[in-house]
Formats: C-alpha cells, structure tokens, sequence
C-alpha cells in the first residue's frame, strides 16, 4: 500500500467561494468564535474578537460544514482516477482555537506504474488541483495517518516505506495529532513533544495515562495494526445519447426515443435510489450545431412518464431551428425523493404530486418567468401584505392559497382587487366611513402615511386613501 | 388652542415600561404642559420606575409643581382583564405599589404574574380604568364592576383604525347595561408622533424580531402620541373629553405627600431617638478620649447633636450604627466616608475613623441645616464578607422593610448599536464591528470615513437609519438592575412607599427607584459597599499578630510616620490603596506628600475630572512653589492677582475656601463653596449645582447656572477672567468632581497600606495576595514588589503551604511569605484543606501517599504537579506530572493497593519550560523573568533595560522591550493609549499616540512581547517613554526552548 494524501487547510473558505485574503471563515462554540482558515496574515486558530483587532476589515463568514464535505467529496471524486481505494474524511477538532482538517486520501501503490512513476503521478494531480482550484498540502506513504502527517507538516518527500516513515515521523511534533488539546498539553508538560519520544515510551505506562486507545492511533501510524477504510466510490453519470436512423424535424419521430430515454433514467435512478430535479436535452444537428433545452422540475421524482410527459411539453413548445440528428439527455441535477411520492410504488395518489406536476406543465409551457405564487407577507402596508414568489423556490403551499397568520376576526376591511400601483385622484372622492390611518414602513424606505377610506364610485366601492405626506388622493383598489 | 376642550391623558406608558414606551417621563411631561392638558397621569406597566422623574421635572424644569401629575399603573392579569389604576390617596398610590410588588415579587427580574385571584379584594382609594381589547367579553367588565363600582370606567381609545365609529358604539351599549361611564384615554405610547419608528423597534425587541417581520404587532399608526386637544376634539365626543377632568379630580394624591419613617425599634427602652443617640456617644466617648473629651470636641459634638435632631436624622445614624456595630462583632473591618461621616457624632460611635481633630481641616463637615440635603454616609466593608451584612439587614428589618436601590441602566451607544441593529436586521458581524470601537461615536465630521473603513457604506439608507435610531435611543432606560449596595430602610413596609421587586441575584430584592428618585424625594439611603483592602488589611494584621504577636489594627496605626511617607514620596506604591495606579504614582514625586491632607488631596486629584478641568499643572506649580518657600502666602500670589478689584471681604473668603488647596479647586465641596462666597448662591443653589454638574454631559443645562454664577460674581467686582476660569473648571469637572470627606477617608486607608508595606512587607503582601482579585495589579507584580522590598518568598509547596499564603520564620528575624495553594489555578479549596489536615497527622512521604492521604484526584494532583508543587516527593515538573497521571483512585479494599508502574527516565525541564509553566499555572514566577532569558538578543537589538531608564536624559532616543502587562485607553486622553512593559528590571510605561495606533494597529493591539523604539521623557524622577515605532516580537517568547505559544 502507498497513500497519497491531501489535506486542504483552505477547504473551508473555498467550499464558501472565498478567494479574498480578508474573507476568513470561523467556527464557534457558545459565544466563543475563532478563525478556521488563515485570512489577512492572521493565523487559524485566533480568536475572532484578537483578529478583528489586529486587522478591522477582516470579514468573517461562518463555517458550512455541508458545503465542506460536498466540496471534499467533489475532490475525492476527482482523485478516483489516479487510484483506488479513495477515502475522505474531516477530522473535527471542535476545540476552541482548533481548525477542523480536511484530507483525501487515493491508494496509488497499484497505479504507479500506469501514470508514469511517482513524480509524473504527483504533477498529473497537481494540474488537476490547479483546474479545480483547491489549494492542498501533499504527503505520500504507506499508512493513511502516516501521509496525513506528512502532508499537515507540508512534507513533500515520499515515505515508501514503513521502515522509512518511523524515523520521519518521530520527528514530528505531537501537537500534529488530532487528539484533545488536554493530552497534548499533558504530554508537553511532561516534555514529550516529538513522536519519537511516545515511541519510546513503555507501551503499559503509556496506556494507563493516555487510554489503549491512543496506543493504537500511534501503532496505526507506524503501520503496526491494519486500518479500515472506507472507500468512497464516485457514482457514475446518466449520460444517454440515443442516433436517429434518419433526420427528422417532426416531433412524432421524436416521441420514441424520448420515452426509451426517460424509461432508462428512471431505471437508473431507481438503482440509485435517488431522484432527478434537472434534466439538458440536446437536439444535434448538422454542422455539430445543438439546440440545448434545459428542464427543471419541482421537485425531485423518478417518475418515467412525468419525465417523458416533461420532455414532450417542453419540445412542443420549442419549435425546431433545424432537423435533428441525434438527441442527448443529461441528468444534470440529483436530488433526494421526498416521502410522499415513495409511497404506493411510486404513485401520484396525493394532491401535492399533483399540484407539482400541474406546475411543472405550466412552466414548461409558459416559461420560468411567466408563473409566481402568492405568498403573504405581514406588513400593514396593503401593497406589501401581498407577494409574489417563483413556485420553483419552494414547497408548492399547502392546502393552496388562503388565509395567512396575520389575519385576525378584527382585521380591517381590504379590497378584493388592489391596483398594483395606486392611481392618483385629481380631486377628492365622496368618503363613506371612518377613517383608517396607516403609518407604517420606514425602515425599508417605503414609508406610507395615510387615510384610507371607503368611496362611493358609480358601479362599485372604491378603496382611496389621502396621502398624508402630499396630501393628495389616490384610488388603491375596488371591492366586490 | 383656547377653544379645544380641556382635558387630562389617564393613560400613558414612558420608556419605563420597557420595550414599549418610546418617550421618557420627561418628554411626556413636558409635551403635555405645552399642549396645554390639565393633567397626566403616568401609568407604566406595573412599575413605578418613572413617576419621580416626572414629578421632578413638572415641579424643577417646568416650575409646575401643582400640576396634576396622577401615580398610576397598567396591568394585564393571566386571565384578563387589562386595566389602569390611578391613585386617588397615598392609601390608594400604597395599594397600587403593594399589587406591583406582589406581582413582581411573584415573579422572575424584569417580569409580573398577577391574576384575578389576585386582586379579589379590589385595591382601595384607587380609580380603576378598564381597557376594553377586541374580542373580549363583557365579563370583564362585570369581573371590574363587583371590585370597583363607582369607581370604575371604560376607556374609549380611538386610533383610527377604520373602527373607531364600531367601537365607540360598542362601548356605548356596554356602558348602557353596565352603568359604567365611558372616558376618554390616548394609551399614550410617545410624546409626539415622531417617535413611531422607535416605538416599532421597542415593539420589535419586545418579540425579538426585525421590524420588517412584525406585521400587525406593530401598532399601524402612529396614533399613540399625545395629541393636539383640537385632535382629540375631532375624534371624541365632548362629554367623554370632560369625563376625564372628572376622573383626574378624584385623584388628588401628588408625590409631595409620601413621608417615611427611619425603622424606630433601635432605640433603648424607655428613650426616644435623640436621647439614645446621645446615650451611645457618651458610652462611647472615652474609647476614643480615655484621657477626658477635649473641650473643641465636645462643643462640636454638642452642636451636630443639636442638628440632629432639629432635622429627625436620628434614626439614620443608629441605623449606620448598628450595620457597623454589627459588623465589627463578627471581626468585620469597616470604615464609613462621606459628608455626615466625618462628624464627629460618627467618629465618637467608630462609623468612621477621621478624627475631628483632622475634620477641623474640612470645608463641609456635616449636614448644613440650610439645605435640605440629606446626609452622606457610605460604609465600606471586607469585599468578601459584605454579604453577610447585607444578610443581616434583610434579617434585622425582613424584606417587606429593607430592599436596595435600584440603578436604571440606560442605553449605551454599544447596546443602543446592537438592539436598533437587531431590529433592522443589519448584519451582526457589522454590527460587532461598529460597536467594537466607538471612537466614531462623537465625532460626526469624519464619520463617513469611519464607516468605510468598518466596510459599511455610508451612503445606505438603511446604515443612515440605524444610526440615527440607536441616537435616539441612548439615554433611554433598558432596565433596572440593583445598585451597588445603597439601602432603603423604611419603618413602615416599603411597598407603601414604592414597588419593590426581585433583582438579578437570588436573596436580594430592589426597589424601582434609583438614588436620583430617592433624593429628589429626601429619603435617606445607607449604602453597604465592598471594599478589598478591608480585606487585604485585615488579614495582613492577623498574619502579623500570628508570626509574632505584633497587635495592629486600624485604628492604632502611627500617624505621621517618616519611613511611610518617605516611601510615599518614593512612588514605591504598588499595592498601596488608591495611590497605586500608574497616574497616581507618576504624580508622587511631584506632589511631595507630607502629611494626610497631602494625601487625602493626592487622592481626589488623579481623577478625570481635575484633569479635564485642568486643575493638575496649577495644582503642583502652586504646590511646589509652596514647598520651596514655606510662607503661606507665597503659593497664592496669582491668584491675588486674579482678585483684583473684588470687594474685600469676598476677597478673603474666597482665599479661605481655596487655601489649603494652593489656590485651585480640588474637591467639590469648594467649588459649591466658590459659588456661594463668590456669587451668593444660597447653599441650597449650591446643592442643585452640584447635582447639575453630575449630569450636564448626559442631559445638558448648565447654562442658567453659567449665567447665575459669572452675574454674581460680576456684581461681586470679580473680573470676567477669574469667573470663566472657574467656571470652566466647574465645566471640566463635570460628574467626576471627587468630594473631599471621601477622599479624607480613602486617605486613611491609603496611608494605613502604605505603612504596613513600610513596615510589615511580607504581611502586607500576604494579605494583598489572600484578597485577590482586587487592586490594580495581577498577583505577578505584587510578589515582584515583595521581593524588590527584601521578602524571601517561598514557592507553593504541597509539604509547607496553606490554602492561603502565609508567614514562616526566615533566615533572620524576618518572616518568610510562603505562597499558598490558593495561587494555583483550578484548584479546589477543599482540595487544599484535605492536604493541609492530612499533613497536620503525619508528613507526606511521596506522591502516592499524598494523594491516598488527601484523596486527590488525577486533575488536582495534575494542577499541583503543573504548579511544581510536588517538587519535594516527585523530584522535577515532567517527573511530577507523569506520576500524577499514573494515579489511580481506587476506591474499598484496593484503596490502598500499589499498582506497579514502569520506570520512566524523562528529560527535567528547561528554565525557559519551567518559567512558563509557572506562569501558566499561578500567573506568577519565583525564577528568572522570562524577558531575562531573551535579553542577549535584546541586547543585540540595542534594547535598554527598564531599569537602566533612570540614567537616561530626557529626550533622548531609547529601545525599550517587555512583556505587555496592561493596555489602557482612557476617555480622557483623547485616544492616546498607556501601555506597561515589565523586563527583568522592572516597568516601564509607553505613551502610544493614536496616529501610531492607526498605523500599527496590529502590534500596538496584539503583541504580547514589544520592542518599542522613541523618546524618554522625565519629568520631575517621573519617566515615560513615548513610542515611535512598535515591534511586535511575541514569536520569540514561543522560540524559548521548547515553549508552546500560549504564554499569558
């Protein structure tokens, strides 16, 4: 076995898309915040409060351990083709002070040989290091924890052997461990501040002051005790392109493969047990030119004849530039089936699927743009107390449009129908009631003052206020 | 304006009912006179909290005092339903304070919990209000009516919200078939309008979320102000108008009217107050006088007895009596201060311990009968065992009769930033940001920059309104907390008088009053307070009486002691009391101290208010005038010159008040004294000055004074010169002007430390380093000063210490000061006693058995083998903490089983290792200073040792290098930081000026090790050293051999 390990002290701040030196991302426990990436000269492990400080403009973001592990696992997939097996892990050190250490790891003893030697392998995956932009510390050898040391003390020199990585690692301080900060301070209190001094130790005292445990951490290491590893293995993609016999610009001879396609992807998808939410189509025509149509849905399914039922809308819709040649699907977007849907073998019984499907039709007919959904907003404002919202945001709602928590039995009489923009009166109307003030909205620059009241008008109630800023009348909506 | 109804507003929150009242008292107050109502009543959310501050501002700023200003509170009970109170008697006012004390007390800080079962019986002498809520059923009406039928009201509050036509009718039905009449209230939530987006942002804290999400909770109009009576005409009927006169005539109660009586139950039997006061100062006369009471003393003691009891003040003075009787019965030091405490009534009964014979030499000895100010006592007591006194008063008069003061803790620009910022959802990171440094706060013209630099766009409309909302919100009050020990002792229960509620701490119980509200209404208030040399001297006496049966005690300490004050002179007060801060001590060598006047001036004049005001440089040009040509005159020749053209006898008068003080004003009680001999102000005049100055950077208004003060000196032929000068100086010293029967106190003190450092160093230390935390100084530099005075401290030791540390015979006649386990950080206390008791049986003859002995844990036998205090049984530090992690607790018949260990050869630490572990253990080393190992480099950097400063010229370019001991920016220095470094030879102070601090931020800030290169400057033995350029060089204290980085 020989392990080539990276480990990525900026992960942190690049699963966030932070490129800028003043960008510096913090974890924290309690009140407690410190610095987990180096930013603007300033060390990980500082306290927020010292490195704002030293440096005012730093810009502290927090941690995303999500989007960290998504941004290793992104790596490691990478990594599956120098070498199998590949593992990943970040080692959580939830101390104050401490920064969590991200390392990947590919078993490249059996594929030396195919990349060309160590020195070739190791540029191959820095190049791909540099188009991934992940900055990473590199160690090789023949344990997994053995690299992951090597690479935490930025020691590039392979260890190809076991016989050769004891001496390099007693070396090393034992701070690199990844244990509590207490054993650390413990050994250093007792002078032990190398490896090589716990090596040395008898194996009986050392267990009854550190726990059996850490012995075989450091047996691990030297390769003394097997290791498990867990092997991730990169899914493959759904990537299906389907040739037509001849070319065609009827959509009726497209209808085959479109459903041969969606069938397969829902096999796929099954075998998986995952959903798609994003599908591309593309339509290849002469001249390598394509039509690329992208499909989104709302939500995660692996249904083959809403996949199908999808595709078809969205293709009727597109009238064809050129006669095709071949079509391509590409699941683009994976995503977790939600619980109803599972249900009863997949069905579409309840109303949510349905509703999610009557949407899914609209959009692919009238675009992304065309459709929104109300959604109710608590403000006194009467232009604010309404929104709208795209239905691809979020769950469709859920017993439909009704009332919103603000509404209250004594809440004010509203409109049925309010103007989008209300209308400026040129004189002032006939008022029926009693006046409603409403004095709300400052804090968005949208500050309203005015009377609103209920006017007579020839074939129906009028909604007008007076604005009490100009003074002027405006017409706002009508009631039923 | 004429033609608008009359009217009175029955219903109005202020900013005391926290979270959602946006206007203060006073605004509320005010607004109202000029709208012209013919009343207000305040009724805050079951609290009194701002009913004094109104009243005092009707009756002082508005000059109403017969306006009528209706006590009154708003509760909501748990089952409904919501009403106001108003106090139509004091019987009534005494029944609305007893249900907010019983709901308060009910309840957690901050909070109520009443229901109906509560107020079953209804509360007499009051007029109830109740306020009708949508959707509630007439029950509560009926509920209201069996409790106060005629009585009782239902208010009609109109705001225009579409359904005030609706409601009105309602009401008017229910007013109908219940026969209750209506009447008309605002539910007043803000003295103007303007004040809407603040009131959302109460409204918004209150639910804790963004304005932009409060939705109906926010009110939907800003209605809720007081509005113009032609407003209110156009909304309400008339009648229901006119209702209002008559609800506020039947509340006839005004705060004028509260008396109270000092408990009566300390007076002997068969005395009345004034004839047992005079029985306790005769038997107490000849402990003070064994000799026969001099003739000056007694006519003295004659004269404030007799105003004593001109003003029924005896009862407070056994009250403080009995505190401290009770106090020194228990071995608690004490020692009172303050105007009346430096009488001699209180000399006589040992509340204080500046003897009259001193006292002759002070301006206000006592309570002046003109004014109606009531007198000044603050006792201080042990720091650690103040609890117990405040337990005695809670026990002696029970907590219906005795609670604290409260403090109002008021919006701060910091919390004001971040409560506006929370409410408008500006990022919290920018928030922390802005609040972290406030030097922007004040200064408008480059404000835009600071924002900028803070990455805040000045231009946002959003940033505009946060920070024009946290102005507006500063000053107002967020919430009571409890003050720092004044207490209200009443005879009659005190919720007669005020609220009383629960504080933050458990067993303690406050009032809704702070210290302003108690004097605005004369009540007298004794304050109970901390204080850690008490301790610390106490305990050095004790030691000392141990070692070698030496009696001391406060009272029996040298005066004039030439040594003492030699040492004084010296500057060599690390330790002392008071005297020992890095400005007290640079001003010593200047001020030449020579007696206890000398030091009860040094005292009040290292202050910021002297030093704003300017008074330091004349103060030691006059002093030191007068030191080098004793003629009393000679000092006071300029100001003879400023007199010029002055009538005579004001002339002489005013050279009298400012005598003994070189011609400038130190203390605050000259310059009340100035304003009456100089511009005739009456001393009640003079009393309001003061409380004026206290407040004039918070609220302003010291201007009526400015002109009151330079007419009456003016017409007193002072030059216009002479009354500027002092009026700026009555301007700079502002709130922290420092009385001088304080500071007469605090100098007893001082000299008393002083002279036990003198003359008993290692008993004196000991009882400073038993004591912490208090003082100036971390425990490092007070055994540093130990040392330099010749003690032979010993190290913490498992086989010799104490829980504290402790004298033991030395090589001469000298004590030796062992340093106690105490000293070790983390370690119990019980722990220790377990070693100590186990050691008293038999002496420990390794680790184990200690730890079997002392029952030891794993973690406390590794604190004390990181403090090396296993060094006796376990040889070195690494030796040490292996056996002590090999130990295993093993509990019945194993308990004293062996478990075989393999032996280990480590390596003994190195000096640089052992230093830090010292440091990282007690804070503390025994060994060489750390900045001793580094100075080869040091030297290599051409860096002097601070010890070497002395010989230096002033002027003269220097490097100097140290570990950073303290940072401080004080607000008077107008951004220029101090900073301390300590070598191996000593301290040496830096003046960092802000452009340095600008541009290097990051060294000045953060460095633990400093190299600093600029100018020395000495001025009279005084030396700084003012940076010009900082390195930061903490990485070397890490490249000690073999350290960790985490030195402190």
């Amino acid at each position: 076995m020989l392990w080539l390990c990276l480990h990525c002290p900026h992960l942190p701040a690049e699963a966030l898309g932070l490129r800028d030196p003043l960008d510096a991302v913090t974890d924290g426990r309690g009140a407690q915040r410190w610095l987990i990436t180096p930013g603007a000269g300033i060390a990980a492990g500082t306290a927020l409060g010292d490195a704002l400080a030293r440096q005012p403009l730093l810009r502290a973001h927090a941690r995303k351990p999500a989007a960290e592990r998504a941004a290793l696992k992104r790596l490691a997939h990478a990594l599956y083709r120098y070498g199998s097996p590949v593992s990943a892990a970040i080692e959580e050190l939830p101390e104050p002070g401490r920064a969590p250490r991200a390392f990947a790891w590919v078993e490249i003893g059996r594929s030396l040989r195919l990349f060309g030697g160590l020195d070739a392998l190791r540029d191959a995956i820095r190049a791909d290091l540099t188009a991934l932009q992940q900055s990473a510390q590199l160690g090789i050898a023949p344990t997994r924890d053995g690299a992951a040391l090597l690479a935490l003390a930025g020691q590039t020199a392979p260890a190809l052997s076991l016989t050769a990585l004891e001496p390099r690692l007693a070396e090393l301080p034992v701070w690199l461990l990844a244990w509590p900060k207490a054993q650390i301070d413990a050994l250093n209190g007792m002078g032990l501040r190398r490896l090589g001094d716990l090596f040395a130790l008898p194996r009986a005292g050392f267990a009854r002051r550190f726990g059996v445990e850490r012995l075989h951490t450091l047996d691990r290491l030297r390769g003394r005790v097997p290791d498990a590893v867990q092997a991730i293995v990169p899914p493959p993609v759904f990537r299906r392109r389907f040739a037509l016999p001849e070319e065609t610009v009827h959509l009726e001879s497209l209808l085959f493969p479109l459903r041969r396609m969606s069938y397969e992807l829902q096999g796929w998808l099954r075998a998986r047990d995952t959903g798609v939410r994003g599908l591309v189509l593309e339509c290849e025509h002469a001249h390598a030119r394509r039509t690329r149509l992208g499909l989104r849905f709302v939500c995660a399914h692996r249904d083959g004849a809403r996949l199908f039922d999808a595709l078809r809308t969205r293709l009727e819709r597109e009238a064809l530039a050129a006669p095709v040649r071949a079509l391509h699907l590409h699941a683009t977007e994976l995503g977790a089936v939600s619980g109803g849907q599972l249900a009863l073998f997949d069905g579409r019984s309840d109303a949510q699927l349905q509703w999610a499907e009557t949407v899914e039709r609209l959009l692919a007919r009238l675009g992304e743009h065309a459709l929104w959904t109300p959604a109710v907003v608590e403000d006194h404002r009467p232009e604010r107390a309404t929104a709208q919202r795209s239905p691809l945001c979020g769950t469709p709602p859920g017993g439909g449009p009704g009332t919103g928590p603000g509404a209250t039995a004594g809440a004010p009489e509203r409109p049925l129908w309010l103007l989008p923009h209300p209308v400026a009166l040129t004189q002032a109307p006939r008022v029926l009631d009693a006046v409603e003030r409403i004095e709300s909205g400052w804090w968005d620059g949208a500050d309203a003052r005015r009377d609103y009241h209920i006017a007579d008008a020839p074939h129906a109630r009028a909604w007008v206020y007076r604005d009490l800023a100009d003074g002027r009348w405006y017409l706002h909506g009508w009631f039923a | 304006m004429n033609a608008a109804p009359a009217y009175v507003e029955l219903h109005a929150l202020s900013a005391f009912s926290f979270q959602r009242g946006a206007s203060l008292p006073e605004e509320l107050v005010e607004r109202a006179l000029a709208l012209g109502y013919a009343g207000l009543a305040l009724t805050d959310e079951c609290s009194m909290a701002g009913i004094v501050r109104a009243w005092k501002h009707a009756r002082d700023d508005c000059a109403r005092p017969d306006w009528p200003l209706i006590a009154g509170a708003e509760f909501t009970l748990a089952d409904g339903p919501k009403f106001v109170l108003l106090a139509q008697t004091q019987a009534g006012y005494a029944g609305i304070c007893a249900a907010i004390t019983r709901a308060r007390r009910n309840a957690a800080k901050g909070r109520y919990r009443l229901s109906r079962a509560d107020f079953d019986a209804g509360t007499a002498q009051t007029c109830a209000l109740w306020i009708p809520r949508d959707a509630d059923a007439p029950h509560e009406l009926d509920w209201l009516h069996a409790r106060y039928a005629g009585r009782l009201w239902i208010a009609v509050e109109l705001h225009r919200d579409g359904h005030d036509g609706a409601r009105l009718q309602r009401l008017r039905a229910l007013s109908r078939h219940h026969g209750v009449p209506l009447v008309a209230c605002g539910d007043v939530h803000m003295h103007v309008r303007a004040r809407r987006p603040l009131q959302d942002v109460m409204t918004a804290l209150r639910h804790r979320l963004p304005v932009s999400r409060c939705g109906p909770r926010l009110f939907a109009n800003g209605e809720r102000h007081l509005r113009t009576r032609a407003q209110l005409a156009a909304l309400y009927p008339p009648e229901l108008l006119r209702e209002t006169l008559a609800v506020a005539e039947r509340c006839a109660f005004r705060l004028d009217a509260l008396r109270y009586e000092y408990p009566r139950e300390l007076v002997g039997p068969g005395h009345t107050p004034s004839s047992w006061l005079r029985t306790l100062v005769e038997r107490h006369l000849p402990e003070r006088w064994p000799e026969g009471c001099p003739r000056a003393v007694r006519e003295t003691l004659e004269r404030e007895l007799a105003l004593i009891a001109e003003k029924g003040y005896e009862a407070f003075f056994l009250t403080v009596y009995d505190i401290v009787r009770y106090a020194r019965e228990r071995g608690i030091l004490c020692q009172g201060r303050g105007s009346a405490a430096n009488s001699a009534v209180c000399y006589t009964l040992g509340i204080t311990e500046v003897s009259p014979e001193f006292t002759e030499l002070l301006f206000e000895r006592f309570i002046s009968k003109e004014r109606d100010e009531p007198p000044d006592i603050d006792v201080d007591f042990e720091h650690e065992r103040r609890e117990e006194v405040i337990q005695y008063v809670y026990r002696k008069y029970g907590r219906e009769r005795a609670a604290l003061a409260a403090t109002v803790i008021r919006y701060q620009p910091r919390s004001a930033l971040r409560d506006v910022g929370r409410a408008l959802e500006i990022g919290a990171d920018v928030v922390d940001r802005l609040a972290k440094s406030l030097a922007w706060w004040d200064e408008a013209a480059d404000l835009p920059e600071r924002l900028r630099a803070a990455g805040v766009d000045p231009e946002a409309p959003q940033i505009a309104l946060w920070l024009r909302l946290a102005r507006e919100l500063v000053g107002f009050p967020r919430h009571l907390s409890q003050h720092v020990g004044g207490f209200v002792i009443s005879d009659a229960p005190l919720s007669t008088l005020v609220p009383v509620e629960n504080a933050g701490m458990p067993e303690r119980t406050i009032i809704q009053w702070d210290k302003d509200d108690l004097e605005a209404l004369g009540l007298l208030k004794v304050d109970v307070l901390a204080l850690g040399m008490l301790s610390a001297l106490r305990r050095s006496f004790e030691l000392q009486r141990a070692f070698d049966g030496t009696a001391l005690q406060l009272r029996g300490i040298p005066q004039n002691d030439a040594q003492t004050y030699a040492m004084i002179r010296r500057a060599e007060t690390i330790g002392v009391f008071q005297i020992e801060s890095r400005a007290q001590m640079s001003m010593l060598p200047r001020l030449q101290p020579r007696d206890l006047y000398d030091i009860t001036v040094q005292v009040a004049i290292v202050r910021p208010g002297p030093i704003q005001g300017g008074m330091v440089h004349p103060y030691l040009k006059n002093r030191m005038q007068a030191l080098r040509q004793p003629e009393a005159a000679s000092s006071l020749g300029a100001l003879h010159a400023l007199l010029e053209g002055a009538r005579a006898d004001k002339q002489e008068a005013l050279l009298r008040v400012l005598a003994r003080t070189h011609g400038v004003p130190i203390f605050q009680e000259q310059v009340m004294r100035i304003a009456i001999v100089a511009a005739d102000f009456s001393p009640g005049e003079a009393d309001r000055l003061r409380r004026s100055m206290a407040a004039w950077k918070r609220d302003g208004g010291l201007e009526k004074w400015e002109h009151r003060l330079k007419a009456g000196m003016a017409r007193n032929g002072f030059s216009p010169a002479f009354a500027e000068r002092i009026y700026q100086q009555i301007l700079g010293f502002g709130a922290y002007g420092f009385p001088e029967s304080h500071a007469a106190s605090f100098a007893l003190l001082a000299y008393a430390s002083a002279y036990m450092k003198c003359h008993y160093p290692a008993a004196f230390f000991a009882g400073l380093l038993n004591s912490q935390p208090m003082g100036f100084y971390p425990p490092s530099m007070l055994v540093g000063e130990a040392r330099r005075m010749g003690v032979d401290v010993r190290p913490v030791d498992v086989c010799h210490s104490q829980w504290d540390c402790t004298l033991e015979r030395g090589t001469d006649a000298r004590p030796a000061l062992r340093l106690g386990l105490r000293l070790i950080a983390g370690l119990p206390a019980a722990a220790a006693q377990r070693i100590v008791r186990a050691r008293a049986l038999q002496p420990y003859r390794s680790v184990d058995d200690l730890a079997q002995r002392a029952a030891l844990s794993r973690r406390e036998l590794d604190l004390l083998a990181g403090a090396d205090a296993l060094a006796a049984l376990a040889g070195h530090r690494h030796a040490a903490r292996w056996q002590a992690r090999g130990h295993e607790r093993l509990d019945g018949l194993l308990r004293t089983a062996q478990c075989a260990d393999d032996a280990v050869a480590l390596d003994a630490p190195t000096e640089g290792e052992d230093i830090l572990a010292d440091y990282r253990s007690m804070h503390l080393t025994l060994r060489r200073h750390p900045v001793a190992l580094l100075r080869p480099r040091l030297a290599r950097a051409r860096v002097t040792p601070s010890g070497a400063l002395a010989r230096g010229r002033d002027g003269e370019a220097v490097r100097v290098a140290g570990i950073v001991m303290f940072r401080q920016r004080p607000g008077s220095a107008k951004g220029t930081m101090f900073v301390t470094l300590e070598d191996e030879t000593g301290i040496v102070n830096l003046i960092v000026r802000p452009a340095l601090i600008e541009a290097e931020r990051s060294a000045v800030v953060g460095a633990r090790l400093l190299i600093v290169q600029g100018r020395l400057q000495c001025q009279q033995s005084v030396i700084h050293v003012v940076a010009e350029r900082c390195f930061d060089r903490s990485h070397w204290l890490g490249e000690l051999p073999y350290l960790s980085r985490d030195f402190r």
